[in-house]
């Protein structure tokens, strides 16, 4: 808890990437010394998705009051990501969707990842995009998936990242009422919290950290000195992922 | 244990890493030294070393002379980071700064991103007289953004480790390693006289892993403003649990003793 105000970090992966390593033994000390209360975890290795929504559910259920699991499934085997979504959602109770288009290099608005957001729309569940320059990650390609999927909710991942893509990932959120955005970024451009804020609305923006790469303090520091209001910063750091998971 | 919304820091600060000015592809967000004092006050930052940003791949020798107009009047709270660069007119005027007493440390322009190559035969000039002044010298790992922000070359790491095994007495601070340089950190801190900036060192618990390796004196807190916000990693390094010895040695007492010229 930070300011009374329970802190959910939305973006986090387990396991090994590069040297980086994140474990229940590494990232609960870091959780615990900066008042973060849960993470969101999702694998984004297995093109499968079973692999890595096994690993995810498991350790949600040794640490359910520390974790929060999203399922992960590719286009790459498209004929996998239906089923496999109804096994890890309606049938490992992961609670959102993670998608990764720089490993599938087609944007989010080609028919190819439809079928995902079919099942997430039929649920009204969240879908978290990676955003930023990377092939097929431009966040304009958000805006005809938010209008024609609109139960569903859009959560930019990085709100874009660099500059020219935040103002499209904050053109999408202005113009969507379904679109959110997320802020872990390696950039940590000055301002870019208070232009979040600002132009979309602290309702709309989620703190994440992008653990191990980046540690969950590091992240959640842009938040806390981010001149912007106490309320927005509860809003921010907790209270819209309470909403949009419906915790 | 943070448990507030707000932050200051809590122990004298001295960052390590500040940018000032404008550059061709990207304005700052401030334009003058009052500006730069209210963000540091925002925070609790004390005072900064700051170089001016042209000098990474327009000038080091302009950049300098642009620094001029920051530093008067600031002197208590701005220490002089001036660039360099291999040209004989860049040490020259380093040299003659030096015997005025004003170099305490040197930054080396971007050379990756410049498209000179960092290497003996083309450096080795500043090189030696660095080493030979034991003038600390900060050098960039990181990455550099265009116009475009997409990715330009870097100064190869191979090249770095090249020139700090060419000159074992060299006092080298590296600049800007990211989650991409994890493989190096370490074993660049294996050669005694290497420090490392923090400003973008963020994977999970690595700060306490090279604190626990290597001691806390090797670290200093920078913020890389304006490229990077100057408060998160401040917070962040509140929170890692040191005691306040260490916490005060990483945000200003590493630094205030390199500049002095003193080494661990």
């Amino acid at each position: 808890m930070i300011g009374g105000c329970e802190v959910i970090d939305f973006h986090g992966h387990p396991g090994r990437w590069y040297n980086a390593h994140m474990t229940p033994e590494k990232l609960f000390p870091a959780l615990d010394a900066s008042g973060i209360d849960r993470s969101v975890i999702f694998d984004i290795w297995q093109p499968e998705g079973r692999r890595s929504n096994d690993i995810v559910a498991e350790l949600v259920k040794a640490h359910p009051d520390r974790f929060i699991g999203f399922a992960y499934v590719s286009p790459l085997l498209p004929e996998t990501m239906v089923p496999e979504l109804e096994r890890a959602i309606d049938g490992l109770g992961l609670r959102a969707i993670k998608l990764y288009p720089p490993f599938v290099c087609v944007p989010f608005d080609d028919e190819i990842w439809f079928p995902i957001y079919e099942f997430a729309d039929d649920r009204e569940l969240a879908v978290l995009w990676h955003t930023g320059i990377e092939p097929g990650s431009a966040p304009k390609h958000m805006a005809g998936v938010a209008k024609r999927f609109s139960k569903m909710s859009l959560v930019a991942g990085h709100s874009g990242n660099c500059p020219p893509m935040r103002r499209q990932a904050l053109d999408v959120a202005v113009d969507y009422p379904n679109v959110f955005l997320e802020t872990c970024s390696t950039f940590r451009t000055p301002g870019v919290i208070e232009q979040l804020v600002e132009e979309a609305g602290a309702d709309r923006v989620l703190f994440g950290s992008d653990v191990p790469l980046m540690d969950p303090r590091s992240q959640l520091g842009k938040i806390i000195t981010a001149d912007i209001t106490d309320e927005d910063k509860r809003l921010v750091l907790g209270g819209n992922a309470r909403r949009l998971l419906r915790l | 244990m943070t448990s507030d919304l707000s932050f200051k820091a809590q122990v004298p600060v001295i960052d390590a890493n500040v940018g000032v000015g404008h550059t061709n592809v990207r304005p700052a967000p401030i334009d003058s030294p009052d500006e730069l004092l209210a963000e540091m006050h925002r925070h609790g930052v004390e005072r900064a070393l700051i170089y001016h940003q042209q000098g990474n791949i327009l000038s080091p020798i302009s950049a300098n002379e642009f620094l001029r107009e920051w530093l008067e009047g600031h002197e208590d709270v701005f220490i002089p980071q001036w660039m360099a660069g291999p040209e004989p007119d860049s040490l020259a005027q380093l040299r003659e700064l030096r015997a005025a007493g004003e170099v305490s440390n040197v930054r080396f322009h971007e050379s990756g991103a410049s498209g000179v190559p960092f290497v003996d035969w083309v450096y080795c000039d500043i090189l030696d007289w660095l080493q030979e002044e034991q003038i600390p010298v900060w050098i960039s790992l990181h990455d550099h953004w265009d116009s475009t922000w997409t990715q330009r070359s870097n100064t190869p790491v191979t090249e770095i480790m090249d020139i700090l095994a060419a000159y074992p007495d060299l006092i080298a601070v590296l600049v800007g390693a990211h989650y991409n340089h994890s493989h190096y950190v370490r074993p660049f801190l294996k050669r005694p006289n290497t420090y490392v900036d923090l400003s973008r060192y963020e994977v999970l618990r690595a700060i306490e892993e090279l604190v626990d390796e290597f001691g806390p004196d090797r670290l200093l807190y920078g913020s890389f403003y304006p490229r990077l916000a100057m408060g998160p990693m401040l917070y962040y390094i509140h929170t890692l649990g040191f005691e306040e010895a260490t916490l005060e040695a990483i945000c200003a007492g590493n630094l205030l003793r390199l500049l002095k010229g003193g080494r661990k």
